[in-house]
């Protein structure tokens, strides 16, 4: 068995053997410029940028000026989809606007997704998860060259919410909404640097789950959820 | 490690040629160059070239200082919580994997589609534990029923057709017939959604791990690869040794390259980011983590400066797309894990020239393959330096060719100076005729029969142009 | 102003099998009010041996090319896939001979495949071809003169500009013919199949004249056109021009 200092070791041998080229002092010692780094464009192209590009990445694209519209949209999209259950996240977007007591009020169950605040344990919250027709979460940035959400699962965050069932509904508010995958990495180096733990885990979600493996054709919903719909509030 | 049927190659490119199915399936890749074609337009010709520049520098520092940055990945993973690995070859990574799953007791594994894991061969490794391994990946689930390699790095089960998939559910699955694709997908989606709410353990490639992070990087369409990665108790990740980038924000540089190059995507549906085991506070993930990271004969194409850009490849696909030779034979004949032009460099290079000695020529050297490539990885090139050491290489390397050396001796000997060379062009024309008519000849003995079987082969001519001009410029002089 | 002087690289294929080409090209120069030599110690530029892995013998070639070629001006050629082999493979080949470098750069700078000179050298767009009989025709994008040397609007821009003669794009233009060289003879099958598609886009132009600026893409899908009795005349550019150009020829 190679222990790391013998893998390495090899490495380095094979590095030393050839005399490809002069290496710089230092691993990254001079990153490459960034092509990528252009000027920020006002939140209000943002906005009209990620319209266009969730249409092309077939999210249901949804505008709500405050909170309230946004419940009535989810209400009306978890009615449309016949849901008796909704399951949800802790995001504190969904709490402020008391989605719980709007789907009660149009006579559906709204679960909260957790062990830690809702008290389903791990296999209560795989059977309510995979048995919801609709999984309601926030997200944590939304990109608007991608049309891509992401999500960083955490206390009260279940990671099946936006994965089980067949329809996703992700709320995002516009001040979350970022130019590019870089910004969102950049986001989570400034996370990582003043948290306690290593570990995370992050999804970026651009669209429902897709396949055309079959003489390529395409083909929504083969795992993931196969209709998402994206709700972003205010302007 | 799997089995190595590359020698094969021309047989199994003649089944593939004389295969109507596949002909058809090989034929739907223009969706796939369509795609590309339409997804750097849409991005800009301009900054791609950028990207492309910018991802190109960072393999090459990533590569020069591999040994620094796989150390920096591996520590960090265990600062996350996980557990790394480090296999020297397929056997060693396979124990490993195999001494996880025993310690857990395993009963199912769901997989997600990783090169890498088929380079390995593990799922065969753990079904002989009397562990259930099951791809999820809808076009991986299709071969693995099957019982096949996958066709394509990105499209698995390019060559078969909804029949072929029909025929199979039922013959395996029992299911009745269905000719309707999205319903063949609803079945797989059935079956696999069961196998996902009961494994004990998630196997998953990576297709990149940030050293700067200890993060593994997954790409993935179908979300099978967020449910391997979520659902399971444990997670193994496995990934090639040259697939670490150094910081987070490179992913930015290589995410757009990777979709846009393979599928004409913007993004792929799914990009999962993995930090070791799930956090303290988390609902849900896998209670422990492990990396896998495999050298399995890419030292010595780090070692070697004429084969080290191959390392570069991030697995996008594109070459295969682009190859009129992976678009005629597809991808069986190459008979290993990796098809096409990348496989033509990379299969020989790791599992010896020797054992795929047709590989390096079975190649026009047109360059398509280095046209689209997001990494502009140069593979003619590393092709005919795999040419040269399969004919004049170190014993390890060298594949015996008798008579086609003697004729390159002669050869040799031929184009040394002018007058050989005439003499030569004088004899073969003389040697020629009796076989032509009309100007051309119809048939050669061979080796060149291959030649005449579809094309006539021109005759010499009567005067070559060198007699021409000595003639007549030897009269009026220059 | 000085004339213009170029030697001739008419490369063996061009030599033993097609010496018309090497006369068009000839008189195609001349034509333009430039100086032609042909030096008669030529030989090859070792592209057999290289594909074949023979790369010490291309070296050696490559290393006689050197010699030959040191005093002319320029070197011009009726084949982009020899150019390319110069420009693409000579300094890896030498790279044993440092001593070499500095020629071998030079070589290279002053090496050209025949549309590039007439285009990007002479600045000529338009010969001054007017053709007897109007011809329909179509132009292949020979892998290398493509990819290496970059080869695409040079050739299309002559034709563009002879009287008589209607340049139709075929589809995937810049597909390879599935030549290869000795690919052609070891993977005869796929070479042919390859083929097969690229002659169905050339049949679909209803093209009078296939042109382009190899002769050995030329042989091979000249080979198969001959082999099927087709219509279409395989026809190099350098001929293809001349055909246009005021008789006598001497």
């Amino acid at each position: 068995m190679a222990d790391r200092e013998q893998f390495l070791a090899n490495i380095r041998d094979a590095l030393s053997s050839s005399n490809h080229s002069v290496s710089p002092a230092q691993a990254g010692a001079q990153p490459p410029a960034r092509p990528d780094s252009v000027e920020k464009p006002p939140p209000s192209d943002l906005l009209a940028q990620l319209e266009r590009t969730a249409a092309l990445q077939s999210w249901h694209f949804t505008r709500a000026a405050d909170e309230n519209e946004a419940a009535a949209s989810i209400v009306e999209i978890a009615k449309e989809h016949g849901a008796g259950r909704v399951v949800r996240t802790a995001h504190d977007v969904l709490e402020r606007m008391a989605l719980d007591a709007a789907l009660t009020e149009a006579g559906m169950e709204s679960v909260l997704l957790a062990e830690t605040l809702g008290g389903l344990d791990a296999q209560a919250r795989q059977d309510t998860a995979a048995a919801a027709a609709v999984g309601v979460t926030g997200v944590d940035a939304v990109i608007a060259e991608t049309a891509s959400v992401a999500l960083v699962p955490r206390r009260g965050m279940s990671r099946q919410a936006s994965l089980l069932p067949p329809v996703h509904v992700a709320v995002a508010t516009a001040d979350q909404v970022v130019a590019s995958l870089d910004d969102v990495l950049a986001l989570r180096l400034d996370a990582l640097a003043e948290a306690e733990e290593a570990t995370w885990y992050m999804n970026l979600v651009s669209g429902p789950s897709r396949t055309a493996d079959i003489e390529q054709t395409l083909v929504v919903g083969v795992h993931g959820p196969g209709v998402v719909y994206l709700v972003v509030i205010g302007e | 490690m799997t089995e190595v049927l590359s020698a094969r190659f021309k047989s199994q490119a003649a089944e593939a040629l004389g295969n109507v199915t596949i002909q058809e399936s090989l034929d739907r890749l223009v969706n796939f160059r369509q795609g590309r074609v339409d997804a750097i337009a849409e991005y800009g010709q301009d900054r791609w070239d950028a990207l492309s520049d910018r991802a190109r520098e960072i393999k090459r520092d990533t590569l020069e200082h591999l040994d620094e940055y796989l150390d920096q990945l591996s520590r960090q993973v265990e600062r996350a919580g996980g557990h790394i690995f480090f296999a020297t070859d397929a056997q060693e990574a396979n124990d490993y994997v195999a001494k996880v799953a025993a310690a857990h007791d395993v009963k199912t594994v769901i997989k997600s589609k990783s090169m890498v894991s088929e380079e390995m061969g593990v799922a065969a490794v753990l079904e002989s534990m009397g562990i259930e391994a099951v791809e999820t990946d809808l076009g991986e689930y299709i071969i693995q029923l099957a019982r096949e390699a996958p066709y394509h790095i990105i499209a698995p089960a390019l060559h078969k057709s909804k029949e072929e998939v029909s025929e199979l559910f039922q013959r395996i699955l029992g299911t009745p017939a269905e000719s309707d694709i999205t319903a063949l997908a609803g079945i797989a989606r059935q079956v696999l959604r069961e196998k996902f709410l009961q494994a004990d353990m998630g196997m998953t490639g990576a297709n990149f791990g940030v050293a700067e992070t200890g993060t593994i990087v997954m790409v993935t369409n179908e979300g099978n690869g967020r449910m391997c990665s979520s659902l399971p108790r444990v997670q193994v990740a496995t990934m090639g040794m040259e697939r670490v980038i150094p910081r987070l924000r490179d992913v930015a540089t290589y995410l757009p390259l990777l979709t846009r190059s393979a599928t004409g995507q913007r993004i792929s549906s799914y990009v999962s980011f993995v930090t070791g085991p799930r956090r303290r506070d988390e609902e849900d993930g896998p209670q422990e983590f492990h990396l896998v990271i495999l050298d399995n004969g890419r030292s010595r194409m780090l070692a070697d400066p004429e084969l080290r850009e191959a390392l570069y490849c991030i697995r996008c696909g594109a070459c295969l797309n682009a190859c009129p030779v992976y678009g005629k034979v597809g991808g069986h004949a190459y008979g290993w894990v990796y098809p096409g032009p990348i496989g033509a460099v990379v299969t020989p290079s790791l599992v010896g020239v020797p054992r795929a000695k047709d590989l390096p020529f079975a190649s026009t050297l047109c360059g398509a393959c280095r046209d689209v490539c997001p990494l502009k990885i140069d593979i003619p090139r590393m092709l005919l330096k795999l040419r040269s050491d399969a004919v004049e290489g170190p014993a390890e390397t060298r594949v015996p060719r008798r008579v086609e050396s003697l004729m390159m001796r002669v050869w040799r000997r031929t184009v040394a100076g002018p007058r050989l060379f005439s003499l030569a062009g004088k004899a073969a024309s003389a040697a020629q005729w009796p076989l032509s008519r009309r100007g051309a000849l119809r048939w050669l003995p061979p080796p060149l029969s291959g030649w005449t079987r579809s094309r006539d082969f021109p005759r010499a001519a009567m005067r070559p142009f060198r007699a021409r001009w000595r003639n007549h410029e030897g009269r009026h002089g220059r | 102003m000085a004339r213009k002087r170029v030697s001739l690289f008419v490369t063996c294929l061009v030599d033993q099998f097609y010496p018309e080409v090497g006369e068009a090209t000839v008189r195609l120069l001349r034509h333009l009010g430039v100086d032609v030599d042909f030096p008669e110690a030529q030989t090859c530029c070792g592209q057999v041996a290289l594909n074949g892995g023979y790369r010490s013998l291309a070296a050696s070639v490559a290393r006689r090319f050197v010699e030959v070629f040191r005093d002319s001006e320029a070197i011009v050629a009726p084949s982009g896939s020899c150019v390319a082999t110069i420009h693409a493979h000579y300094a890896d080949l030498l790279r044993d001979e440092p001593e070499l470098a500095g020629e071998v750069a030079s070589l290279q700078a002053r090496t050209y495949e025949l549309s590039q000179y007439l285009a990007d050298v002479l600045g000529v767009d338009d010969v001054g071809a007017r053709l007897p009989s109007p011809v329909r025709a179509t132009y292949h994008d020979c892998c290398h003169a493509l990819r290496d040397l970059g080869v695409q609007s040079q050739p299309r821009k002559l034709l563009s500009s002879v009287d008589g003669l209607e340049l139709a794009e075929m589809k995937d233009s810049a597909a390879c013919c599935g030549f290869g060289g000795t690919f052609a003879v070891k993977f005869a099958d796929i070479s042919t199949a390859i083929l097969n598609e690229k002659l169905r886009n050339v049949d679909a132009t209803g093209a009078d004249v296939l042109t382009a600026v190899d002769a050995s893409c030329l042989m091979h899908m000249g080979g198969a056109l001959r082999r099927r009795g087709a219509r279409t005349r395989p026809l190099h550019l350098a001929e293809l021009l001349c055909e246009g150009l005021e008789e006598p020829r001497s």
